[in-house]
């Protein structure tokens, strides 16, 4: 097979072929009831089943109603209840990659790491795989069907998308682990703050920094500086921050001993002592 | 290193379009296309379904993939049009205000500018729209630089400010707050303050609202606006 633009070389896991038409309707996706659509207008539900049908002979009544236990049959292993609604349950019309686009720019933002959103990361890269197996399968049929292939083109867009935003993420939140790694590894919520990876990866940062410390001449300073413990360079929590307010949130107090309350949609620039407890309530977020 | 040395200081203007395509358009697809679901799957808001010529919304980057393809066609937004951008510059020179565009004008504008010219509707050609922008933003850049006068260590509101105008002053400007709180003579005392909130958020209000911190007229002119 040819190799198009959306092919990706990284990805070679193997999911079981799923077979066209679960393919097809995992892409569109044209369920009797879908709850959020982009897209206008009334009775679109009725309009898309009818459309898929006129054009798509392979996609029998049956198999587009069976949309949704494709896309579990295709996810492996046996999604529970939970795992379907997931995340799914609460969506305030935000789709998981705005939210984690928000996270990241949260993280460039702070002066120190924010909270892991575990279940977010996750759930994006097992969708993430998911999605780039069906796009491969896609790719495969290229030439019979355009709007498959456009719709293929579009869900591969979006895959990229995810997948650069998480990668900066987490470079980002990488960066500021190696900054203050000792910091980070003596607090109490470090397992909250940390995914299990990063806290490794600060663990294993700290011990080589220590032992390149002391090869490089600390070994040779008098036994009384040793006995010290070495300083631990600590987040500059005063640093200035730039805030855009999400939601009205309750009087801060500015460090002049002012309250202000923080309108909806205002935009300010302050410390981040701040707005710290607005930001861990998400009533605000970092520009 | 993990961060390259231009993300230290935050993101970078690529980044910012980047993140900035997940806002909303409208388009008028020119294809049929069933409802595409996003990559959280058929419960998460999905995409379409076209039949054209109903317009749909879609997110900014949906829209110039389908663009690049020929596929669609692009709304332009009404502020956007060249009897909306001429109030706009009015107001923006007249008033000593910033006057409410969208928060990411810049980057939109630019994409649409660059990406879907031809879109732009006859009465309001595309290199009237360019001339335009160009002339509000530097009205705005103005006075930005007259708003610097109004830093302090504290607190700066900056309403209606565009994402792309703050990444621009962000620099100067945290820094420039960096320095003006190490010289303040008033630092320990905000630190205090500033410690207090950290710690006890209850106690810190509850003596800011008894007015235990009022200090009185050193704090005057500290929350200026611009």
């Amino acid at each position: 097979m040819n190799k198009s633009f959306f092919d990706d070389d990284d990805e070679d896991d193997t999911l079981g072929s799923p077979g066209r038409s679960s393919l097809q309707a995992d892409f569109n996706s044209n369920r009797a009831a879908s709850p959020r659509a982009y897209g206008a207008g009334p009775s679109k539900s009725a309009r898309a089943s009818s459309t898929t049908g006129g054009r798509q002979s392979s996609v029998t009544g049956a198999q587009a109603n069976s949309s949704v236990r494709a896309y579990e049959s295709t996810r492996g292993g046996s999604p529970t209840l939970e795992d379907i609604l997931g995340e799914g349950s609460s969506h305030d019309g935000e789709r998981n990659v705005q939210k984690l686009i928000r996270a990241w720019n949260n993280e460039m933002g702070a002066p120190e790491l924010l909270k892991y959103p575990k279940r977010l990361v996750e759930r994006l890269v097992k969708d993430l795989v998911h999605r780039k197996a069906l796009v491969k399968e896609a790719n495969q049929m290229v030439g019979e069907d355009e709007a498959l292939y456009l719709q293929a083109s579009l869900v591969a867009t979006e895959c990229m998308r995810t997948a650069h935003v998480l990668k900066s993420y987490q470079r980002c939140r990488i960066y500021k682990i190696e900054q203050f790694a000792d910091f980070y590894l003596d607090q109490e919520d470090r397992e909250d703050r940390l995914s299990p990876d990063e806290l490794t990866h600060a663990e294993g940062y700290s011990e080589i920094r220590k032992r390149y410390m002391n090869d490089s001449g600390r070994d040779a300073f008098p036994s009384s500086l040793l006995n010290k413990d070495m300083p631990v360079l600590e987040p500059d929590l005063s640093q200035a921050v730039f805030v855009h307010v999400l939601r009205e949130c309750g009087p801060v107090l500015l460090p002049d001993g002012e309250l202000i309350p923080l309108a909806q949609g205002s935009q300010h620039m302050l410390r981040y002592s701040t707005i710290r407890s607005c930001l861990e309530r998400g009533d605000v977020e970092l520009m | 290193m993990a961060l390259s040395h231009r993300r230290r200081w935050g993101l970078t203007p690529q980044d910012l379009d980047f993140a900035n395509q997940e806002r909303e358009i409208e388009i008028v697809p020119m294809v049929r296309l069933p409802l595409t679901s996003s990559n959280d799957g058929p419960l998460a808001p999905q995409f379409g379904p076209f039949n054209p010529p109903q317009k749909a919304k879609v997110p900014l980057w949906f829209a110039l993939q389908m663009k690049k393809k020929g596929k669609c066609r692009i709304v332009v937004p009404g502020w956007l049009s060249v009897a909306s951008l001429e109030e706009t510059l009015r107001e923006e020179t007249s008033s000593d205000d910033f006057s409410p565009l969208p928060r990411d004008y810049v980057e939109l504008s630019n994409t649409l500018l660059h990406l879907a010219s031809d879109d732009f509707p006859l009465h309001s050609s595309s290199d009237k729209v360019k001339i335009l922008l160009k002339d509000i933003r530097e009205a705005r850049q103005a006075k930005i630089r007259v708003g610097a006068g109004a830093l302090n260590p504290v607190h700066l509101a900056m309403p209606h400010l565009s994402s792309m105008e703050i990444l621009e002053l962000r620099p100067t400007f945290s820094t420039a707050f960096q320095r003006l709180r190490e010289l303040n003579p008033e630092a320990e005392r905000h630190e205090a303050i500033a410690g207090m909130w950290l710690e006890k958020e209850g106690e810190a209000r509850r003596r800011a609202e008894l007015g235990e911190f009022e200090r009185g007229d050193a704090q005057e002119g500290m929350e200026e606006e611009y």
